[in-house]
């Protein structure tokens, strides 16, 4: 593994008040090395989005260190806050919450016009992320005239387009039929490979996850298990996962 | 839980949305007291000449307007309560999912609007009592009536009309829930928050010639009313027209021109595409498009606000200024010499059966001739900017006193008299309207030729004293005070008949009597001017109406403020996921709450904007007939007004602004917590 992206370390979030502690993430430390597509699994409940919404500020941490390229971003307040967010961090949400008053091109720019950059810069960029997702010809269209295929990417353009350090991806593939899916996630893995994108999914859905290089899977708070694809095809991966989730006893997804 | 618990439950739960409504109503509901009220309060109801006006045709008017202020309130109630419902929508569908019959939800949702509005009839009634007092202490400053009359009154008319009214709106406003409820259709309940807004005008060439079209029925509307006056007539339908152009290009301006300058901004890439623009064109830009009716309502309230109050005041404050000096005799009889010939008006007084010498404390009879010189040569070479209703005066001859007649003028009024060398003149002169060109005359006079006499001038400055009572504000505009025997020589224009009234006589018996005098000027040539009279035809009448003006202007106003605020309230309820979103894309919370008070700024700037041009126009307009119909100039007094919407208009804005952050911040908080 090269220098970690993100470095988390040995963090806590707990619940509740005095005598009703829930622990959402219990002692838990990861490594995300630059380039990396990394998948964390775990059935409803297992404080997998709660580690996502700490490592992108939306939610504090109880206690530990979250360090992005080698900075502790817990300790960030209000203006250093927001622009961590929009300089090292890319979103793509389950139900892609684009902009609906905005076309394509406008949701996608304004992620690089609240950084304050150049018109022309802006342009030069949106084109060439678009034409990289394939959405070129949607961008004068509003969301709701596209599919749900052609919003999510149109998302995945947005958090892309600012060349963040990390994407956050939250159950990109939740709210998209299997043939949709099938395309974000080649294209996923196309910005991984080909743009080094590195990317942090979040995800139960066993076949989405076989797409990434590397799965943790969570149970409990806790860091359960660790599997690397290696040179194993997709299909061996996803067989491989099935058997972890079995023995989770989470829910099991026989697609693939 | 039965009903009723869950109707108590949901009023508390709803407090924050609920308070909005409240404040409204309460709001509402004491301003229409307080009109209603107006009849009985004792700075208006004292002065004699009033209770007349009241009896009959200003009690017309006064519920002519009650009726229109109802409309009005009645508007803005189911505004609130749109606001309320729309905020609410998806709990009603909840209600409805879990099978709750819709009978039982209509009867909960009526149950909470009758419970606030209960509550706020009761709070609104109080405050318009106090209110009411305010007025009552107001109305008596700004018309200079003794404080002492002051007292506490209570309307039960008022009360009774209030409580009526509002029991009627919030029968409406519950059959309007009723039916809201049971016609709507569960999917839209459950997805109300998010409709897409779409833009109905996209094609550029048509977006610019409707704005091109709507500045050209505005501009005509101006053209139509410049040209056949403010009024409408009974003639022509001219008035009608430019009612009709200026409505419909109100309309069509607010429903284009977002449209022309989201086309325009979109151009400039530069500017578009930095920080927020691009998010706050398109959210103004959806929104004015669909809200375009709302936006020129409130524009066209705002326009009648600004006009009333600018107008009421000013009116009242010249009024109270110039009444003070102008009136020092009880009462003033000009004889016409063209007609009445010259006599002695005591004695055809005494024929007519008003016997100055009981009334009389003290009388003297003055006259006045007139030159051949003209105000327009006392005037030349000067860069004169007469007042609209003096613009004849240049081709006027200029009045002249003899220094006799001026000091018995003086002497009635308890004042020394003046001394005059044999070939000097001065110039007495208290009319705003002339003073300065009078005064800057008397600058440069060396000597002046009356009828082949030569005077030289015995003073640079001229003096301000009350030769004639004439109606308030329109005095003396300039009269010569020349020696006897220069007066002799010329021709004379009136005999006036000065009186001062001996204490405690019954000053009705001597106005009935002079009413018909009066009427016969025609033939008779005697018309007079009675202090008492003079002081409650302004103070009451008029004080009345220019009371009316601010009254009317600033429930208007109120409404307005209230209508922007709601609406602001509610975009921001519906955007607040929008916000949140932003926040997460990484968007300083400056840059975030700039985008918010730059988009509620517009939408309260704007109408104002377009209504501040409107009433430009129509204030002069307006002055100029009240003007003509209190014969005395108005000077347009707008600081008033300025403060006025500054506190209201200022802090309706603040407020919203402030709520609607609150909001956006909350949302982010509840956020953390999930």
């Amino acid at each position: 593994m090269n220098t970690p992206i993100l470095e988390v370390s040995d963090i806590q979030k707990y619940y509740g008040n005095k005598g009703n502690i829930t622990k959402a993430v219990n002692r838990i430390s990861l490594s995300v090395g630059k380039g990396e597509f990394v998948g964390i699994m775990g059935a409803s409940g297992s404080g997998k989005t709660t580690l996502l919404n700490c490592i992108s500020t939306i939610d504090t941490v109880t206690s530990g260190k979250i360090l992005v390229e080698g900075k502790d971003i817990t300790t960030l307040r209000g203006k250093q806050l927001s622009a961590f967010r929009r300089e090292k961090l890319g979103f793509i949400f389950q139900d892609f919450n684009l902009l609906d008053t905005l076309t394509a091109y406008e949701n996608i720019s304004l992620a690089l016009s609240i950084s304050g950059i150049k018109a022309k810069e802006i342009d030069k960029r949106v084109q060439v992320i678009a034409r990289a997702l394939n959405i070129t010809e949607v961008l004068e269209k509003y969301p709701y005239q596209m599919s749900g295929g052609q919003q999510q990417r149109v998302a995945a353009a947005r958090a892309m387009v600012t060349n963040p350090a990390l994407v956050l991806a939250d159950e990109p593939t939740g709210a998209l039929d299997s043939r949709s899916s099938h395309m974000l996630l080649d294209m996923l893995e196309e910005l991984n490979q080909n743009l080094s994108a590195t990317i942090l999914m979040v995800t139960h859905d066993s076949f989405t996850a076989s797409y990434c290089r590397r799965i943790l899977f969570i149970k409990d708070g806790k860091i359960f298990n660790e599997i690397h694809r290696g040179a194993k095809s997709r299909k061996e991966f996803f067989e491989e996962i099935m058997e972890v989730v079995s023995v989770l006893g989470g829910e099991t997804n026989d697609r693939g | 839980m039965t009903e009723g618990k869950l109707i108590i439950r949901n009023v508390r739960k709803n407090i924050q949305d609920y308070m909005i409504y409240f404040l409204t109503l309460t709001v509402s509901v004491s301003m229409f007291y307080a009109f209603n009220s107006i009849q009985t309060q004792p700075a208006l109801n004292d002065l004699d000449a009033t209770k007349q006006l009241l009896s009959d045709q200003l009690g017309i008017l006064l519920s002519a307007l009650s009726v229109v202020v109802a409309v009005v309130l009645a508007f803005l109630i189911l505004y609130a309560n749109q606001f309320l419902l729309k905020r609410r929508k998806k709990e009603l569908g909840i209600y409805t999912l879990l099978g709750m019959e819709k009978g039982k939800i209509s009867r909960i949702f009526a149950g909470e609007t009758l419970c606030v509005g209960i509550l706020s009839l009761v709070f609104g009634l109080i405050l318009g009592l106090l209110l009411s007092q305010g007025l009552s202490i107001f109305s008596l400053r700004l018309f200079a009536i003794d404080m002492s009359k002051f007292q506490i009154v209570f309307s039960m008319s008022a009360l009774k009309k209030t409580i009526g009214c509002f029991v009627l709106i919030f029968l409406i406003v519950m059959i309007f829930n009723v039916r809201t409820v049971s016609s709507v259709k569960l999917i839209d309940l459950l997805t109300a928050s998010r409709k897409n807004e779409v833009m109905a005008l996209r094609n550029k060439a048509a977006q610019i010639s409707l704005a091109a079209l709507s500045i050209l029925c505005i501009v005509s509307s101006g053209v139509i009313i410049q040209h056949y006056g403010i009024l409408p007539s009974r003639e022509n339908s001219w008035f009608q027209i430019a009612v009709v152009l200026l409505a419909a290009g109100t309309a069509l301006f607010f429903f284009s021109v977002s449209a022309v300058l989201l086309t325009a901004i979109q151009a400039n890439r530069k500017i578009y595409l930095k920080g927020l623009n691009t998010f706050l064109s398109r959210q103004i830009g959806s929104k004015v498009q669909t809200d375009f009716m709302t936006m020129s309502v409130v524009c066209a309230l705002l326009a009648i606000s600004i006009c009333g109050i600018s107008v009421g005041i000013s009116s009242a404050l010249t009024m109270n200024e110039t009444s003070k000096a102008s009136l020092p005799y009880d009462l003033n009889v000009v004889a016409d010499i063209d007609v009445a010939g010259e006599t002695d008006i005591a004695a055809y007084l005494k024929s007519r059966d008003v016997d100055m010498g009981i009334y009389a404390d003290s009388i003297a009879q003055i006259s006045l001739y007139e030159a051949e010189i003209t105000y327009g040569d006392l005037f030349e070479g000067q860069d004169l900017n007469l007042w609209h209703i003096d613009s004849d005066i240049p081709e006027v001859g200029v009045s002249v006193v003899s220094i006799s007649d001026f000091n018995r003028a003086l002497a009635a009024q308890g004042k020394a008299p003046i001394s005059l060398a044999d070939n000097e003149f001065l110039l007495n002169c208290n009319y705003k309207g002339t003073l300065q060109y009078i005064d800057s005359f008397l600058q440069s006079c060396t000597e002046i030729d009356l009828n082949g006499t030569i005077l030289q001038p015995g003073g640079k400055k001229p003096l301000g004293e009350t030769v004639l009572m004439t109606s308030v504000g329109n005095n003396d505009r300039g009269t010569f005070i020349v020696p006897d025997h220069a007066a002799a020589s010329l021709t004379k224009d009136i005999n006036i008949l000065l009186v001062q009234y001996k204490p405690g006589i019954n000053t009705d018996e001597i106005l009935q009597k002079m009413i018909p005098i009066g009427l016969e000027w025609e033939t008779e040539g005697y018309r007079y001017t009675e202090k008492i009279m003079l002081s409650s035809m302004y103070y009451g009448s008029c004080a009345l109406l220019v009371f009316l003006c601010c009254y009317i202007g600033l429930v208007f106003l109120l409404i307005c403020a209230a209508l922007l605020s709601l609406k602001q309230l509610t975009e921001t309820a519906d955007n607040v996921y929008r916000y949140g979103l932003l926040q997460k894309l990484g968007t300083d919370s400056r840059l975030l709450f700039g985008a918010l008070f730059k988009q509620i700024a517009i939408f309260f700037v704007v109408p104002l904007l377009l209504a501040g041009m409107f009433s430009a126009f129509g204030i002069g307009k307006i002055t100029a007939i009240v003007e003509e119909f209190l014969n005395m100039h108005i000077s347009t007094n707008i600081g008033v007004t300025v403060l006025m919407f500054l506190i209201v208009y200022g802090g309706y804005f603040i407020a919203t602004y402030l709520s609607c952050k609150h909001m956006v911040m909350e949302k982010q908080i509840e956020e953390l917590e999930v």
